[in-house]
């Protein structure tokens, strides 16, 4: 018996260690490289974020006004929405996460047929978490911003690594900026090309209400779920993070994604939330996935079952129930 | 030492299942063993743009498609495909999705990571673990090579977009005709009497009367008429367990192919089709046309 304690303490304190391998910490430690271009100063400003304090500094003197951000900048060709940072007249967005970006002047069509815009949005509205992507992930202005960044591990267009490197920006086209309903696989290349057009009706919903219960896993009134995986044999558990409005709970973009880890995910370990070394991810999201197009030998129901972990009545855990929702 | 194995195997099980390499819900729609719902789902520029159109990540057909039609003696009909989108329902879509795979066009971007040997096999519970081929219509559509997709095992094989040999799919369940309690009575068979309301059909009896219940889904228009397409038979995410629900009552049945309703014994499988074609059940007492 003794024998047997040591053989599962060990490994035990093998697996403990193979996830504490992450310890450097959450922020970028991973290598993400589609955010970061610019540290967290790419979305966020520590000082006079959104205010005009900066106003009348024209991006070319910020090198010689700050040199330690123009070091920063230098050699970049600095995204037309960044210098919102410096030279913003729009003050809606100040008090929003230090937001550093212009929010996005487009109105948008959601997959549901509603409309979003940045106008009059507070930190207190759920599409705020939608919004603040789109200050990049827009490209309303038509230009090319961020192609001149360095190629992301992943895209934005899912699952082609042919479309890799501009292919940030949401549309009704599709991964390479081909129209809707054409004659090719929409995993399959094409040219790159950019949407400007100011529909969300071919993305995921976002802005959209996740009601608690029935089809969908109950929710807790701070928008967390109530199972914890143990009840319902889910052992997936729930990345998603719902964000709270009024009492309604929201999907929006952040619901799936976290913009600050690009490749691992943060879980609840019972104690604390702690980077895991195994449950690695793609395109910043959530909880563990896996990229089926350049990775063909992992993944399996994990990719499923990252959708099931919002999508109750498509999961085992409710056909176990009977359809009763947990 | 047997203790520290048990534990051993214990957590080797927990790590698999963890990371297991086949989705037990999804079997082969769960392309390539990788791709999840993102088989035939995309998260973000979705093919077909809008509500009711599932965020569909694949081409879908655009060719016309000749149909069984009603009755036995009718005429054959057609599909062709105009998917909408928007709060008017669209029954064709669930037909209509089914084809962008199912119509001998399987991509090869998908096609090749399905299995080291090319095929797609169906590891149901029921004895169905020969390669299943899953297209309907014609083998010349097929891409080369996939001949196993050319259509079902023994099945006659019929010509280009041709569904004649096929269930029908896409024709209006008869609703209304003839009210006759939970019966409905059209001219050539009866079938169970169904409610349409708000684009949503169900049947009138909820398995009271007849006790296997009725799980094949119906999908109803605006004007009050029910369709039958691919998805009122199957049910896509769930390869070979299914819930049915009798007299109010949600139950676990095993089924195969994808169907939504018990199908594993003779009578299972009979079940399953009187469902819907009420007349043919040992249930039915109504009158009329048999």
């Amino acid at each position: 018996m003794k024998k047997a304690s040591i053989i599962v303490l060990a490994i035990l304190v093998m697996a403990i260690g193979a996830i504490a391998q992450v310890g450097a910490g959450p922020w970028n430690a991973d290598g993400a490289v589609g955010h970061i271009s610019h540290g967290c100063l790419l979305c966020h400003a520590p000082h006079s974020s959104g205010a005009n304090t900066f106003t009348g500094y024209a991006a070319a003197s910020i090198a010689a006004t700050n040199p330690t951000w123009g070091s920063d900048w230098a050699g970049q060709v600095k995204p037309a929405k960044i210098s919102g940072v410096f030279n913003n007249a729009s003050t809606d967005n100040a008090s929003i996460y230090l937001w550093g970006a212009a929010m996005t002047p487009q109105t948008y069509t959601t997959w549901e047929g509603t409309t979003i815009s940045a106008s009059g949005v507070t930190k207190a509205n759920a599409v705020v978490h939608t919004l603040l992507c789109l200050s990049c992930h827009d490209n309303a202005t038509g230009s090319h911003e961020m192609g001149s960044y360095a190629a992301p591990t992943s895209n934005m267009g899912f699952a082609n690594p042919a479309c890799a490197d501009t292919n940030v920006a949401l549309g009704l086209t599709g991964c390479n900026g081909e129209a809707i309903g054409n004659s090719t696989y929409n995993y399959n290349g094409g040219t790159p090309a950019w949407s400007n057009q100011a529909s969300l009706q071919g993305s995921h919903p976002v802005h959209v209400a996740y009601t608690s219960g029935s089809y969908n896993w109950k929710l807790n009134a701070d928008g967390t779920f109530v199972d914890n995986g143990v009840a319902s044999g889910f052992t997936y558990g729930h990345p998603a993070k719902m964000w709270m409005e009024g009492g309604t709970a929201y999907v929006e973009c952040t619901t799936c994604h976290d913009p600050h880890r690009e490749t691992k995910t943060a879980f609840w370990n019972g104690t604390n939330y702690t980077v895991s070394a195994v449950a690695n991810t793609v395109y910043y999201l959530r909880g563990p996935y896996t990229d089926p197009n350049m990775t063909v030998t992992s993944g399996g129901s994990a990719n499923a079952d990252f959708c099931r972990s919002c999508h109750y009545s498509k999961s085992l855990a409710y056909i176990n129930a009977k359809g009763v929702a947990q | 030492m047997r203790k520290a194995l048990v534990v051993l195997l214990a957590i080797f099980v927990i790590t698999a299942a963890a990371w297991a390499q086949v989705d037990t819900l999804l079997g082969p729609h769960n392309t390539n063993q990788a791709y999840g719902c993102q088989s035939c789902h995309t998260p973000h520029s979705a093919k077909l743009a809008g509500q009711g159109l599932y965020l569909w990540a694949l081409d879908t057909p655009t060719t016309t498609y000749t149909t069984y039609g009603v009755g036995t003696q009718g005429a054959t009909s057609t599909l062709t495909p105009t998917l909408a989108s928007g709060v008017t329902p669209d029954t064709q879509v669930h037909t209509v999705l089914c084809l962008s795979c199912h119509d001998g066009s399987f991509n090869s971007a998908m096609y090749a990571a399905v299995g080291a040997a090319g095929t797609l096999t169906n590891p149901g519970p029921n004895g169905y673990s020969t390669s299943t081929p899953i297209a309907v219509g014609a083998p010349s559509a097929l891409k080369a090579g996939h001949s196993e997709m050319a259509t079902v095992s023994g099945s006659v094989v019929k010509g280009t977009n041709d569904l004649t040999s096929n269930h029908p799919v896409h024709v209006v369940y008869p609703n209304g005709s003839t009210n006759n309690g939970i019966y409905d009575n059209p001219t050539i068979f009866s079938f169970w009497k169904v409610s349409v309301a708000a684009g949503n059909a169900s049947f009138v009896d909820n398995g009271s009367v007849y006790n296997y219940g009725h799980a094949v889904r119906l999908f109803g228009t605006a004007g009050g008429d029910a369709y039958v397409e691919c998805g009122s038979c199957h049910n896509p995410h769930a390869q070979s367990t299914t819930l049915v629900k009798v007299a109010g009552v949600n139950s676990i049945v095993n089924t195969a192919h994808f169907l939504r309703g018990q199908y594993k014994t003779a009578a299972d499988i009979s079940g399953f089709c009187m469902s819907c074609h009420a007349d043919k059940s040992a249930a039915w007492t109504g009158t009329g046309a048999q």
